[in-house]
């Protein structure tokens, strides 16, 4: 368990905080216009376009095996691609403002076995109002992983190394059911009936995703159907390793920290933004890095102004660490082996029982000046 | 066959990747989009310019009176204006729309100056009534830009040898402002039924001054005509009530001024289009409160302008961010309820 490695900061300190940092976001935002226009179109081209190579690649992999490779790595591009840079900032509703209907957060619909409506809730609504808070955040370990010593030690966790992994394999999976709360079905406080009407818009779209890439795509293929539904299933699994990878990284490293629900009452919009900090990390890396990660490898950024255009999160980050740095705010940030390694730690570490909380270990404290 | 067919190419290519694929071939060829390409301008008054578009398939049949809405992109953002053709598309697919320069209007200048031939706008289907009244005597009148619709009904009434009497009385500042003035005048010509007055506000020197738009101007009109018209708020405003003392039916379509800013506490009509239904709210309290204290409760989140939840369409008006102050006085924007507070009238697509 960690103390935490940000100062506490008074109420004062807070607002100070905040004026500071609504600064950074207005001039962000005052700066809104047609290069965010350009850069977006350009995601959908490439979206589009390794989509349509990667595809072609594995048909034509039928004949030369070799090519099944790039085609591949070209399709899990696409659906990263679509995911992550395009599809999750476009439904945090950042291109709302150039009003065009295909790129609207309200509308926009994902290349993913989940529904937008269900993302919507439980990513846009709950996981960005409530970060980090424990029994509240429901990304904090999916319901399924202990990743923090606050959470409460059971026995099923020693095996949670192995069901992570699988997890991370059928990563899309577990984001398309999160919003389904299957948890409440089996404790009985659901009725199957209202699972049943939930389920629906769900069940549409996993038949949908299912058979675009193991009917119809593969059937073109005639014969070779196999060759095309494997090679769709290994894109969909890059995919799910890559995103599962990158999301544990943004909350999940040594120095992150969770919060108890106690924290929301009254909560000043400097304490949010200061617990929008401590619970997120970035990965430091190139601009290639960024765009794969939809730019989460500026999680904090994305955690601070998530409608702002995450292009730009590069952008703004120095300013945001050098408000950090001087307000003593712990900015979080590593390689992305060095954020996987204390991640993977996470993993390892709490699936033992750790040792019984006490008050000074609680990762809500701070440490004092 | 079509039926099960249509799932399975949806599935493998959903109609907005299709609508990329087929547009970067041609760009008229969309999914389901009503989409027009610019392909010919000319000028038809000082102030304004007529544009020809072709449009697709997609778009619904337009009558003549009616309005579109127009969506064109200017340095990557959409902006969306309503105009009223003045040649409805026919079998050459062509519609012809006016489009006069507002002061400061963005899209306006951006139409009639700087979009390129080749331009593709998107458009809304068609809505508006005027039409129905293709096949009636009509007294139709027109101030400024609200000449368009009519134009589109004196060709129809040529092209129909319509033998009900069409009297059209347009006011404009002088004759370089008239628009389309000997279009007007040719179809004019055409028809027996068809009599047209100009009437200038600002009569430049060879001209003679009319008078604005009152009671004597609908004198001579026999019962059971219907009065049509068109153009700024006031000017309709005053066509209809002189029109109803006289008890005749009148028709009016006015291009909405916008409505008077309010003091922050002072009351604003804030419509809700879906629901049919118009609450007063008090200007300067975020709306999703102001709206919840008149028992409307729309979806949200975490009500600090975050999650985007609670965002939807605001048709028309203008909204302010409580944080910020920007203004948003845009039509068709979307507007986050939680941080935005009403300053004129609101219509909302909720």
């Amino acid at each position: 368990m960690t103390t935490s490695r940000s100062l506490a900061l008074s109420a004062e300190q807070l607002d100070a905080f905040a004026a500071e940092l609504d600064a950074v976001r207005a001039e962000a935002v005052a700066d809104l216009g047609e290069q965010d226009a350009r850069y977006i179109r350009r995601i959908v081209a490439a979206v589009r376009w390794t989509g349509l190579l990667g595809r072609g690649l594995i048909y034509g992999g039928i004949a030369l095996p070799w090519l099944l490779i790039p085609g591949i790595l070209l399709l899990a591009a696409s659906k990263i691609l679509d995911n992550m840079e395009l599809g999750h900032n476009v439904i945090h509703g950042q291109y709302d403002f150039l009003g065009d209907p295909s790129l609207n957060g309200k509308t926009f619909e994902w290349d993913i076995v989940g529904t937008s409506d269900n993302w919507r809730q439980s990513h846009n609504v709950m996981h960005h109002t409530y970060t980090n808070i424990k029994g509240v955040d429901d990304d904090v370990g999916y319901g399924i992983l202990r990743l923090f010593p606050e959470q409460r030690w059971k026995p099923h966790y020693l095996a949670q190394p192995i069901y992570a992994v699988i997890f991370a394999l059928l990563f899309q999976w577990g984001v398309a059911i999160q919003e389904l709360r299957l948890g409440l079905l089996f404790k009985g406080k659901k009725s199957w009936a209202t699972f049943q009407e939930e389920f629906r818009p769900v069940g549409r779209k996993m038949r949908h995703q299912l058979l675009k890439d193991y009917g119809v795509f593969p059937l073109l293929a005639g014969p070779f159907f196999l060759t095309v539904m494997l090679s769709n299933l290994a894109a969909n699994g890059l995919r799910n390793l890559w995103t599962f990878s990158i999301i544990f990284c943004g909350h999940f490293t040594r120095d992150a920290e969770i919060f108890p629900k106690s924290v929301l009452k009254n909560e000043s919009r400097g304490h949010w933004y200061y617990r929008q900090i401590r619970g997120s990390s970035n990965l430091k890396g190139g601009r290639f890095l960024n765009l794969m990660s939809g730019n989460l490898s500026h999680q904090i950024e994305h955690h601070l102004f998530p409608d702002v255009p995450a292009w730009r999160y590069a952008q703004m980050a120095p300013k945001v660490e050098a408000i950090c740095a001087r307000f003593g705010v712990h900015y979080n940030t590593g390689s992305f082996w060095r954020q996987a390694g204390q991640v993977t730690w996470r993993i390892l570490r709490y699936a033992f029982p750790s040792a019984p909380m006490t008050q000074g270990s609680q990762a809500s404290q701070a440490r004092l000046a | 066959m079509r039926a099960w067919l249509q799932p399975l190419i949806e599935a493998a290519c959903p109609p907005a990747v299709q609508d990329y694929w087929l547009t970067g071939i041609h760009p008229l060829w969309t999914h389901s989009q009503p989409r027009g390409q610019l392909v010919a301008r000319r000028a038809v008054s000082a102030q304004a310019m007529a544009l020809t578009f072709r449009v697709n398939r997609h778009l619904q049949p337009v009558l003549p009176g009616q309005h579109v809405s127009l969506a064109v992109t200017i340095k990557g953002r959409r902006w969306v204006r309503s105009y009223s053709p003045t040649r409805v598309p026919g079998a050459d697919r062509m519609m012809e729309l006016v489009i006069q320069r507002q002061a400061g209007g963005r899209v306006s200048q951006y139409l009639c100056d700087e979009a390129p031939l080749g331009t593709c706008v998107d458009w809304g289907q068609p809505f508006g009534d005027l039409a129905s009244a293709r096949q009636q005597p009509v007294l139709a009148l027109a101030a400024g830009s609200g000449i368009t619709p009519f134009i589109a009904l004196l060709r129809d009434r040529v092209a129909q040898a319509q033998p009900q009497p069409f009297t059209l009385k347009i006011w404009a500042k002088d004759s370089a402002h008239a628009i389309e003035h000997d279009t007007i005048c040719t179809l004019a010509a055409a028809s027996p039924a068809i009599t047209v007055t100009w009437i200038w506000t600002q009569a430049a020197e060879s001209e003679r001054q009319g008078e604005r738009l009152h009671a004597a101007h609908l004198d001579e009109t026999p019962a059971g005509t219907t009065v049509l018209a068109c153009g700024p708020a006031g000017f309709v405003e005053t066509a209809t009530s002189l029109a109803t003392a006289r008890g005749l039916t009148v028709q009016a379509e006015a291009f909405s001024a916008p409505s008077p800013v309010r003091q922050p506490g002072a009351p604003v009509q804030v419509t809700l289009a879906q629901q049919a239904k118009t609450v007063t709210v008090p200007s300067g309290v975020p709306l999703l409160e102001a709206l919840e204290a008149q028992g409307v409760h729309l979806p949200h989140g975490c009500r600090m302008g975050i999650c985007n939840s609670c965002a939807c369409d605001k048709t028309s008006g203008t909204a302010v961010h409580v944080r910020t102050g920007q203004i948003d006085s845009e039509p068709n924007a979307s507007l986050r309820l939680c941080v935005h507070h009403a300053q004129t009238d609101l219509v909302l697509d909720v």
